[in-house]
């Protein structure tokens, strides 16, 4: 059961291409582990009406 | 609109005179409806399954049923909002929200703890939601990350996408998609998929709850996991019961590694609600010889747990209480002292190991600018207008 008929599903990729993905999978990882807040805070900037500034963004006193 | 398309084509029109012909530009917005004596409606076959179709789905119409709500939350009525598992932490904390807009929603929150083996000494998370979509980031001290994005497709569509990332730590991602129509739910979602590794590896599940009458609806998860590796996959089904009775919800579920996990939830009163839960999980544990230490075979061991809870809700407070069969007695108190802050108390006593845990938090509430500010401390409505009976500015 474990020849030929599990291959008919896997996709065949050399392993070349596949440390490429593997590599490119890190790279997002990456990006997605320190720029998602920043990603998240720009989001809330933006569509904030009086735009606070970066120190006002990350401080947890009120900003008024 | 029907007479002016249909008022050309029956008019005969002298073959030269192509100008007043009406020749449409753009296509029409309307759709048009089904012909009568198209090709597929007047097939037997097709004709017969369309009318079987409109028959059935006049027929579930006519039952009345609603949509059961997911699995996930098939008890949350209990485990979510009546117990405390959930609320509870240990040491101290202080959470420090700030509040930038109300819609869309956007919010940061810096968690300070002490003395909890569980929360981070810090963490900051910023949250941003509007109506179709909500994405939110947590990231603590240790820089471990998690996120999440849901998008909202439609009314009955939502994709979740759920991040875990941490340093020298295996990552997680799930991906999950609800579909949610008027008398079912269908979730899939999977954990960590990859087809890198020789065919897919990770965990998919996928579940459907469907109501059957009005109160009642049953459904089952199908669990499907693989491993990286030669080991094999392994697959399980769950079935699930839900009775909701409007003041009174019982559900039950059988798990396939052989639990069964029992609920009920009641409203007492209007602020008063109350539930317990009854777990028996069968199992099998290694039976090793005392002398040798050696494995001798297995016996079946069946564990049960009954937790009862309580949840009151006061006009600034809302207390919570437990009991279990394992000995231990738990309550949580959140108590608003004031419109923005609110003081946190949780304790639980363990009475079979003789061990307790005891947490105080403070949670204050801040804004980004000075209405959001006066709305939190009650003296403006979310419109600007000034409270009736607020002091005066």
């Amino acid at each position: 059961m474990s020849g030929a008929p599990t291959n008919k599903y896997q996709i065949s990729l050399s392993d070349e291409s596949k440390e490429r993905i593997i590599k490119l999978l890190e790279y997002s990882k990456t990006i997605a582990h320190y720029g998602f807040i920043p990603f998240v805070l720009y989001l809330g900037w933006s569509s904030t009406p009086n735009k606070p500034s970066l120190f006002n963004l990350l401080s947890p006193f009120p900003s008024a | 609109m029907s007479q002016d398309h249909s008022a050309p084509a029956v008019t005969p029109i002298a073959l030269g005179d192509l100008s007043k012909l009406t020749v449409p530009t753009l296509p029409s917005l309307t759709t048009d409806a089904p012909k009568a004596n198209g090709l597929w409606s007047s097939n037997p076959v097709f004709s017969y399954l369309n009318d079987v179709y409109i028959t059935i789905g006049e027929h579930r119409k006519s039952l009345g049923l609603t949509n059961p709500g997911t699995i996930e939350n098939l008890s949350k009525e209990v485990t979510r909002d009546v117990f405390l598992n959930q609320y509870f932490f240990s040491g101290l904390r202080a959470d420090l929200n700030k509040a930038f807009s109300m819609a869309p929603a956007f919010q940061t929150s810096h968690t300070l703890s002490i003395g909890s083996n569980v929360l981070p000494a810090y963490a900051f998370s910023a949250l941003y939601a509007t109506d179709d979509y909500f994405v939110q980031g947590n990231i603590d001290n240790d820089l471990s990350f998690s996120g999440r994005i849901n998008y909202g497709w439609d009314k009955h569509n939502i994709s979740k996408v759920t991040l875990q990332l941490a340093n020298g730590q295996p990552s997680m991602v799930q991906l999950e998609q609800d579909y949610q129509a008027s008398d079912f739910s269908i979730n899939l979602k999977t954990l960590n998929p990859s087809l890198l590794y020789g065919g897919f590896s990770g965990v998919a599940v996928g579940s459907l709850l469907q109501s059957l009458t009005p109160k009642l609806a049953v459904g089952l998860e199908a669990m499907y996991s693989k491993q990286a590796g030669p080991s094999p996959p392994e697959s399980a089904v769950s079935y699930v019961g839900r009775y909701n009775a409007g003041n009174w919800i019982a559900t039950a579920q059988v798990q396939a590694q052989g639990a069964f996990i029992a609920s009920f939830w009641r409203k007492v009163s209007e602020k008063v609600e109350a539930g317990i839960e009854t777990q028996i999980a069968a199992s099998f544990k290694q039976v090793t010889d005392p002398l040798m230490g050696t494995p001798i075979g297995f016996e079946p061991v069946f564990e049960g747990q009954t937790t009862i809870g309580a949840k009151y809700e006061y006009r600034s407070a809302v207390f919570r209480g437990q009991l279990d069969t394992a000995g231990r007695v738990s309550a949580f108190l959140e108590k608003r002292v004031l419109p923005t802050v609110s003081l946190l108390f949780s304790g639980e006593i363990d009475h079979f190991k003789q061990t307790s845990k005891l947490g105080l938090g403070l949670q204050f509430e801040s804004a980004g600018n000075e209405q959001l500010l006066m709305m939190q401390q009650g003296l403006i409505d979310a419109n600007g207008n000034p409270v009736p009976g607020a002091p005066q500015l």
